[in-house]
């Protein structure tokens, strides 16, 4: 028994270090640790699903911290680099990171005290899921239309969103295409249109950090819808939420972000219980070290055994990502900005290049020119997301064709 | 507007590489690893309703639904499509369908049929052989030297005792009878 649970904790601790790894390589997604995973002999059963579900969940503390101080973005951080960024050109980087942490932290505690009730809206006899995906492509259809209407200039906005669009078909097609096209249309077109200012000195201050409840509670209700539904990310659901919780400052939007991708994960790990259904890549890899019971009356050991290495892993990640951030923002003003940038810039494209080669670089680079169009045009970045929306809304029209 | 020129151009541009690119190549037995993503496989058609069809490849079958609907029972096809999910399972929405091999493209003995079958059932097959004991509305092939045979369906089948025949139709298994058959069939 006790070496159960020291190998319970210890796979918990191997899991959050592997998160912070992943949190903190742009591009680097726990998925591909995951598949990777699957070819080590030595691991197998419960130990490995501990592992990845500890390292996925702790990714999502962690990713807040390239997203701020050298604006990369994966999918689930693409549309927080603009509040994230915007706060340490103030000098509240460490601020941003702080309040990412929180709502994340908080997210996990909303999200344990919502599993009943999630499991009894998804589940059966209530099959909500089937509900929200009959809904889903006029729900996708009217963020879209609500998107681009209530931008100021709405000729331009469509622009945007259409050409964003165009392209996320066209990349569609092509192999490991999200982390190119995000880091080129929310990252390296920032960072090139960046004003040559000095980078102010990090204040690191922990007073007068407000998260309040309904940005908690919009992220989590997003992540909630996220999981259950296959092919709709988090970035979709952080665009949800945010419209959702529309006119929020820079810090309920980061506090929303944040709590909808660490609820995101939470809930993909819930689904494969109570569904039997694997939403992300990491609960495909779960599935396959893990023979999983379905959750019917009472909860199957093994997902009692995940959370409480979630709760673990979410307590450690909170700290760690204070602790990393804290440092970081405490010497980044020593660099020179526009060496930041370029430093930024060159960490963005070396990573394309390593996770998605040649291909990826010409992904990047078209996304960086639709980027900078967005700019210039003065057009509201979440325009961009036309780049995932389109395609979605494409292929739940297809389902819908075919389903209904 | 010189970015929307130049962001269309490299749209274009990205159009082209991905008509040169090719998505992985997937047995039928690993596409749970491709949930959401592009893939090729190939397989047997065994199964046609409406919009769907069923493949098959060894041991694995899987659902494609595609605009696409002339094929037959036993077509070797090759298909491009997204990996997706329908009522729990996995299943293909085609975006292109080749087809590789017709299921007339060969004729087999009955010998042959009876050590493969696992490959041919639920397929149009085509079959040489002699027929046998011939009835109103089925008759009985069989092989040369009459130790292998197989009931025909066949409507006002009147043929001479012996006589060689080739016999286009589905393989398929009653699992009450316990015995394999052949329905829809032409005979030549």
């Amino acid at each position: 028994m006790l070496n159960e649970l020291a190998a319970i904790i210890s796979f918990s601790f191997l899991g959050f270090l592997i998160g912070i790894a992943t949190g903190l390589i742009p591009g680097f997604h726990t998925n591909n640790v995951a598949i990777t995973l699957l070819s080590l002999p030595f691991l197998n059963d419960l130990k490995a699903a501990i592992l990845i579900s500890s390292a996925a969940i702790t990714h999502t503390f962690l990713d807040i911290i390239p997203s701020t101080f050298i604006g990369a973005p994966e999918e689930d951080t693409a549309l927080v680099i603009l509040p994230a960024h915007s706060m340490l050109l103030k000098g509240l980087g460490y601020k941003a990171i702080s309040i990412s942490a929180q709502a994340s932290m908080l997210s996990v505690i909303a999200s344990f005290m919502l599993l009943l009730p999630f499991k009894f809206f998804i589940g059966s006899p209530i099959n909500f899921y089937i509900i929200i995906q009959k809904a889903m492509p006029f729900i996708l259809i009217a963020i879209s239309v609500f998107v681009v209407a209530t931008s100021r200039n709405i000729k331009n906005a469509f622009l945007i969103f259409m050409l964003a669009g165009l392209f996320g078909i066209v990349i569609s097609h092509l192999p490991n295409s999200i982390f190119p096209a995000l880091a080129g249309l929310f990252g390296a077109s920032t960072i090139i249109m960046a004003k040559k200012e000095e980078l102010p000195e990090q204040k690191i201050d922990e007073s007068d950090e407000n998260i309040e409840g309904l940005d908690i509670a919009s992220g989590v209700l997003a992540g909630g819808v996220v999981a259950i539904l296959p092919g709709v990310s988090s970035a979709i659901a952080t665009t949800m939420a945010l419209e959702a919780r529309k006119g929020s400052n820079e810090e309920n939007a980061i506090a929303i972000l944040s709590a909808t991708n660490t609820a995101t994960n939470f809930f993909v790990i819930a689904t494969l219980f109570i569904l039997l259904k694997a939403r992300s890549g990491f609960a495909i890899a779960m599935q396959h070290f893990l023979s999983i019971s379905k959750w019917n009356n009472t909860p199957p050991q093994p997902l009692l055994i995940i959370l409480a290495s979630l709760l673990l892993s979410s307590i450690l990640s909170f700290y760690a990502t204070k602790f990393i951030g804290k440092i970081i923002a405490r010497n980044i003003s020593r660099i020179n900005y526009s060496i930041l940038l370029i430093l930024s810039l060159a960490i963005i494209i070396a990573m394309v290049t390593i996770f998605s080669g040649m291909i990826g670089l010409a992904i990047f680079i078209v996304a960086t020119i639709i980027g900078i169009n967005c700019l210039k045009m003065n057009v509201r970045r979440s325009n961009l997301m036309g780049v995932l929306l389109i395609p979605l809304i494409l292929f739940y029209i297809r389902l819908y064709i075919h389903l209904f | 507007m010189k970015y929307v020129i130049l962001a269309i151009a490299g749209i274009a541009f990205l159009y082209g590489v991905s008509q040169l690119y090719s998505p992985p190549h997937v047995d039928l037995g690993n596409i749970w690893e491709y949930e959401g993503k592009e893939i090729i496989t190939e397989g047997k058609i065994i199964n046609k309703i409406g919009s769907m069809f069923e493949i098959r490849n060894g041991n694995y079958t899987c659902y494609v639904y595609s605009w696409k609907k002339d094929f037959s029972y036993g077509d070797f096809v090759k298909i491009r499509g997204n990996v997706g999910e329908k009522n729990g399972m996995l299943v293909i929405y085609a975006n292109e369908i080749k087809l590789l091999k017709k299921w007339d493209g060969e004729t087999l003995t009955l010998p042959y049929l009876a050590e493969n079958f696992i490959d041919y059932i639920d397929c149009n097959v085509s079959i040489v052989g002699h027929v046998y004991d011939s009835c109103p509305d089925y008759f009985y092939l069989i092989d040369e030297y009459n130790v292998y045979r197989i009931k025909v369906y066949y409507e006002n089948s009147s043929f001479e005792k012996f006589q060689k025949v080739v016999v286009k139709g589905r393989l398929r298994y009653n699992s009450h009878r316990m015995e394999f058959y052949i329905e829809g069939a032409n005979v030549e």
